[in-house]
């Protein structure tokens, strides 16, 4: 099965996901909405990549579908060599517990278990025992080792996003997929977030899908790719905060004022 | 995922235990029923084992089948001659012979009677110094001449009678004068099971309550030591041989004995079991209601597992063990309750059948059992449709502020209820006309899922045009209130539903209540032309001297004694009555079919219209019957009467009756006044001959009429007092969903209070969304209940219900009750939603 894929799939890359031609459609007749429109993007092993562009631009769409939480109207997804578009649910529950992370914007911790067991989630649900020393590499560089026992409500939500990305990270997945994790941080736990992040790109070679619309944010990523009106319509490499700043200015996106 | 159930069930505990609270009342009743039955089994074995303590054979006659007890006396057998004494008392084993005498006698004392509530006035024979006696002297001397008793230590001390006292002796045939000797105690206990105990010497009982000199009711037989019951039971079977007597080992008889009490008391655990089912199907539909709503508030958290990796059915697991957690919760609480509810209810029997004194609270691993698995079952049958929605929550779900759960079409579940709706009308009517009672039940059990399966779609036509007054009084609260109970169609109907249930079988039985009153009434307008009716409390039975003294009083015309008895028609037991020869024609109104009924020669049977039909008879028709005592007789019909309630189906002349029957005890007296006699006078006459047996009553028609519909509204009161169980239970539902809607509508209300909505008019809101919904409920109850009355009330038709009567203003109180029950549920949901703090319930996610 991986071979044929392999075949069909030349050239073999280096993606840790990959969308070909992915088109998604809300609704029918007059409700019908495309909200991505034949997308086709790489998201390479190892980098950090962020997806950039206005609301409703199909950002949070295209994370959705390449992460198999949403089903593709047309089109097919790739999680590293693994075809996500012909899975079944059971198939995509395994995918999606051992082979993915997710940080939300809002709403990511549960909030009756306490950070420890909110972050441990991803392998009980799997029933399976934590790697003890990966799972103290994760707590130490989420810096939270003293707020362990406390439940969601008793956290900051810079704290409570930092408890969410050791929750993503703790099963080793491939990819981690973040959607506007700083979208309800102020500033500085957004910059402390952010370098949390960079860090475990660079140091343990995690591979990042990130969704913002915050220039800075995009800033810490390796890549960035700008869609509107659900086609990427452009791609920066090692993107800082100018550049762009100017880049969503040439587009004509509205830039964002402070969230 | 134990450990996230668990925590789940924790941080949700006040909303579950409200959920456990529903079922916990369901399984205390179940246990605490259970465990009445087992103690009150325990105490009869204990009872009747002290009884044939030291005796290990018992001899006694034998009989053609065994009578209901519901037709009159069940243990018509013959007597063991004399003889037969003698020559057991030889058989190779046997320690002891004695004859047991035993019959009915009723203690007087300083004018009183010696009764104790219902419990059986007995008479017998003092046995003497055998080990099979069980009765021990604790006061006196045993007795030895005609007029000397001795009585039981709970009678004397009651009465406050001494050894020395005089008292009477009512017995069969007569009442002589007597003297108290000695009090005893019946084997360990005090008493037997609250039974009066007036023992003769042995000759004397024999002469006083079998009219005999060599005859006995039992013998019993002690072994000598080494011989065991079984050896002892086959030697005296076997020099018994050819004689119709039965030979019982002790185990046997203790068992026989018990089992007769036993099978009286069955009714009442059958009737507790059945209500405490109908509480456990009021609590399904709470904790149905409840999964569901939480299942619902919870959406996002249950997206978010999905999208972290769990499956679907780590999903549904998780649903399903939370409710396994709160079953076993109110599965422990429910069965200690149940303890409780056992207490009193046996605190409840002892009271009622004084010095009834009940062995050790019996706790069986059965009971156990039972209650934690209805517990268990019961909620997580009720969270599997929830759990299962649970499991179909998509991930991306967690990411979306908007999303609604799908539920199955509405349009799909009017259709359902529809076709139920038909099906149990179908089912209902085709089992009213046959009488078949389970066709009724599928009939009304059908349509009850009908109108709940509807209750959305009617929530919508009733709850707006009964919300439509709440603006006008209310303003803005009635508003918003009525559009609350509007909002989820199904959340209301489930709701309602469940207070539907307890209303709909309160008011099916104060129809049929009134029903049974209005034709009971008419009944005995129409059938009883006697002057004055003569029972003894609780129709125990009544000395057939009571008649011959009535009769002899002046300006009396006719007396016609009443007593009962099971006759075999074929192979179906039927009830017979015996009644005077020649006067059932003055006291009871009896229409004339065909035939003779002025007067009942010997061997002659009266029978209604109905039973002739049915077995093609006719005036001078051979009718072949059994008795328990005779066996086969052939009787003829010498008349033919139409339907009535009083007369039954068959009715035989006393002469018959006794030839046929041991019992010579009857349960109504009715005399009827000569043409010219002034009443007043006639009753003071009867009052007077009815001296010497205080413990009668006297009551003229209208007296017994007002007696019986006393007696119809106590059965009423305890059955209501039972439904009231799943009343409350309702309402803790109602409490439960307003809770929760109210936690669900946090932002909601802070919004409201934000934008100037005071907290009186916040508790307003919620109060009158409680009133809307509960009225809702008791209306379709009273709805229902005023069906399934009229359609019960039909099919008793043959049993002589042939009135509908409505209670109305019963049925009005009910709604007033579902009003108070809305008002009392909203009491704390509104107090939490009037304490919310405006600014955080604006914040909270
Ligand atoms: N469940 C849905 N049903 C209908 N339309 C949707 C749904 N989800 C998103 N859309 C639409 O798809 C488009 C892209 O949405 P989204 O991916 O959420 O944008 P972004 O995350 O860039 O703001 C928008 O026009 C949005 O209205
Ligand atoms: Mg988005």
């Amino acid at each position: 099965m991986t071979e044929a894929v392999k075949i069909l799939d030349l050239p073999t890359s280096d993606a840790a996901a990959r969308a070909e031609h992915v088109t998604k459609i809300y609704g029918e007749g007059g409700t019908r909405v495309v909200a991505l429109d034949a997308v086709s993007a790489e998201f390479g092993r190892g980098k950090f990549t962020a997806i950039m562009g206005p609301s409703g631009s199909g950002k949070s769409t295209l994370m959705h579908c390449l992460a198999g939480l949403d089903s593709v109207s047309d089109g097919r997804v790739f999680l590293g060599d693994t075809d996500l578009t012909g899975l079944d649910d059971k198939a995509l529950t395994n995918v999606r517990r051992d082979r993915v992370g997710f940080v939300f914007q809002s709403f990511n911790l549960v909030p009756t278990l306490t950070a420890l067991e909110n972050i441990r989630l991803p392998l009980d649900l799997a029933g399976r025992d934590p790697d003890p020393g990966w799972l103290d590499t994760v707590i130490d560089t989420i810096g939270l080792r003293d707020r362990l026992g406390h439940r969601p409500t008793e956290l900051s939500g810079g704290q409570q996003q930092r408890v969410a990305c050791a929750r993503a990270m703790v099963s080793r997945p491939e990819v981690i997929f973040a959607d506007e994790p700083t979208g309800n941080l102020d500033s500085r736990s957004s910059a402390e977030l952010l370098a949390f992040l960079r860090r475990s790109v660079d140091q343990t070679g995690q591979t990042i899908v990130m969704v913002t619309h915050d220039p800075a944010a995009a800033s810490y990523a390796d890549r960035a790719l700008f869609l509107a009106d659900g086609r990427i319509v452009e791609e920066l490499d090692n993107p800082t905060a100018e550049r762009v700043l100017d880049l969503m200015k040439r587009l004509d996106v509205p830039t964002p004022t402070e969230t | 995922m134990l450990r996230l159930a668990l925590k789940g069930a924790l941080a949700r505990r006040l909303r579950l235990a409200l959920t456990a609270a529903s079922i916990v009342i369901g399984v205390a009743f179940v246990s605490g029923t259970l465990v009445l039955t087992d103690t009150l089994n325990a105490t009869f074995d204990n009872i009747f084992g002290d009884a044939a303590k030291g005796v290990s054979v018992v001899v006694r006659g034998q009989q053609a089948f065994a009578g209901s007890s519901e037709n009159g006396p069940a243990d018509e057998r013959a007597l063991v001659p004399e003889a037969m004494l003698q020559k057991v008392s030889h058989v190779p084993g046997v320690a002891s012979a004695s004859g047991v005498a035993d019959g009915y006698a009723q203690l007087v004392y300083k004018g009183k009677a010696v009764v104790n509530g219902g419990a059986p006035n007995l008479g017998t024979a003092w046995v003497g110094d055998v080990p099979a006696n069980p009765l021990h002297l604790v006061r006196g001397r045993a007795p030895v001449a005609a007029d000397e008793v001795v009585i039981d230590e709970k009678s004397a001390a009651k009465f406050h009678i001494a050894v020395d006292g005089p008292v009477q002796v009512v017995v069969s045939g007569r009442t002589f004068a007597g003297k108290v000797v000695g009090i005893v105690r019946f084997g360990s206990n005090s008493a037997l099971a609250g039974a009066t105990v007036t023992a003769f010497a042995p000759a004397t009982a024999q002469r006083l309550l079998l009219g005999t000199h060599d005859e006995w009711t039992t013998v019993q037989l002690s072994a000598q030591p080494g011989v065991s019951q079984e050896t002892l039971q086959q030697r005296v079977r076997t020099s018994l041989s050819g004689e119709h007597l039965q030979v019982l080992t002790e185990k046997q008889y203790v068992q026989d004995q018990a089992d007769n009490v036993k099978s009286q008391f069955k009714f009442f655990n059958v009737l507790l079991l059945v209500f405490a089912f109908i509480s456990v199907f009021v609590a399904v539909f709470i904790i149905f209601n409840t999964f569901t709503v939480l299942v619902a508030q919870r959406t996002r958290e249950l997206a978010l597992l999905r999208a972290l990796g769990a499956s679907r059915r780590q999903m549904l697991s998780s649903v399903v063990l939370e409710a396994g957690i709160v079953g076993v919760v109110a599965g422990v609480t429910g069965l200690g309750l149940g303890v409780l509810v056992a207490l009193g209810l046996r605190a409840l029997i002892s009271s009622l059948a004084d010095g009834l004194e009940t062995v050790a609270l019996q706790v069986q691993m059965r009971t156990l059992i039972v209650g934690m698995l209805v517990a268990v079952l019961v909620t997580v049958t009720a969270a599997v449709v929830p759990a299962f929605r649970a499991s179909r929550v998509p991930p991306v779900a967690a990411m979306r502020d908007d999303f609604v759960l799908p539920t199955a079409s509405l349009r799909r579940r009017n259709r359902i209820g529809f076709a139920l709706l038909i099906i149990g009308g179908v089912l209902l009517a085709s089992g009213v006309r046959d009488g078949s009672a389970l066709r009724i039940g599928l009939g009304a059990l059908s349509m009850f899922r009908a109108v709940t399966a509807l209750s959305p779609l009617l929530s919508r036509p009733i709850v707006g045009g009964v919300g439509r007054a709440l603006p006008r009084f209310w303003g803005t609260p009635g508003r918003l209130a009525r559009e609350n109970a509007l909002r989820n169609p199904r959340r209301t109907a489930a709701t309602a539903s469940a207070l539907m249930i307890g209303v709909a079988l309160t008011t099916t039985m104060s129809v049929m209540a009134a029903s049974i009153t209005t034709s009971a009434n008419a009944a005995i307008d129409d059938s009883v032309g006697a002057d004055f009716i003569i029972t003894a409390n609780n129709f125990a039975p009544v000395s057939d001297s009571v008649a011959s003294a009535v009769a002899s009083v002046p300006g009396v015309g006719a007396v016609t004694s009443f007593r009962f008895g099971s006759m075999k028609v074929g192979n179906s037991v039927k009830q017979v009555q015996g009644v005077t020869d020649d006067t059932v024609a003055d006291t009871l109104r009896l229409k004339v079919a065909s035939g003779d009924v002025r007067s009942i020669v010997p061997g002659s049977v009266l029978v209604s219209q109905d039973a002739a039909d049915s077995h093609h008879w006719h005036v001078g028709s051979p009718v072949h019957v059994t008795f328990a005592l005779t066996r086969a007789q052939t009787l003829t019909i010498a008349g033919i009467y139409e339907k009535n309630p009083i007369a039954g189906d068959y009715m035989i002349g006393l002469s018959t009756y006794d030839a046929n029957f041991r019992n010579r005890l009857d349960v109504v007296v009715a005399v009827k006044a000569a043409e010219s006699a002034n009443l007043g006078e006639v009753r003071a006459g009867l009052a007077r001959a009815l001296k010497p047996t205080p413990s009668l009553q006297l009551r003229d028609q209208t007296e017994f009429k007002q007696d019986q519909k006393r007696q119809i509204n106590q059965v009423l009161i305890f059955v209501l007092a039972l439904l009231l169980l799943s009343l409350v239970i309702a309402w803790l539902g109602i409490v439960n969903t307003l809770a929760l809607s109210v936690f669900e509508r946090t932002r909601e209300i802070g919004l409201l209070r934000a934008v100037g909505m005071a907290t009186r008019q916040v508790r307003r809101m919620i109060r009158l969304e409680a009133v809307v919904i509960a009225l809702f409920g008791a209306l379709l109850g009273v709805l229902l209940g005023l069906g399934y009355g009229a359609a019960l009330v039909q099919a008793l038709h043959s049993q002589g219900v042939d009135t509908t009567s409505i209670p109305v203003l019963q049925l009005v109180g009910y709604l007033v009750i579902g009003v108070l029950a809305g008002i009392t549920a909203a009491w704390w949901p509104a107090r939490r939603a009037s304490r919310l703090d405006v600014l955080q319930a604006i914040a909270s996610e």
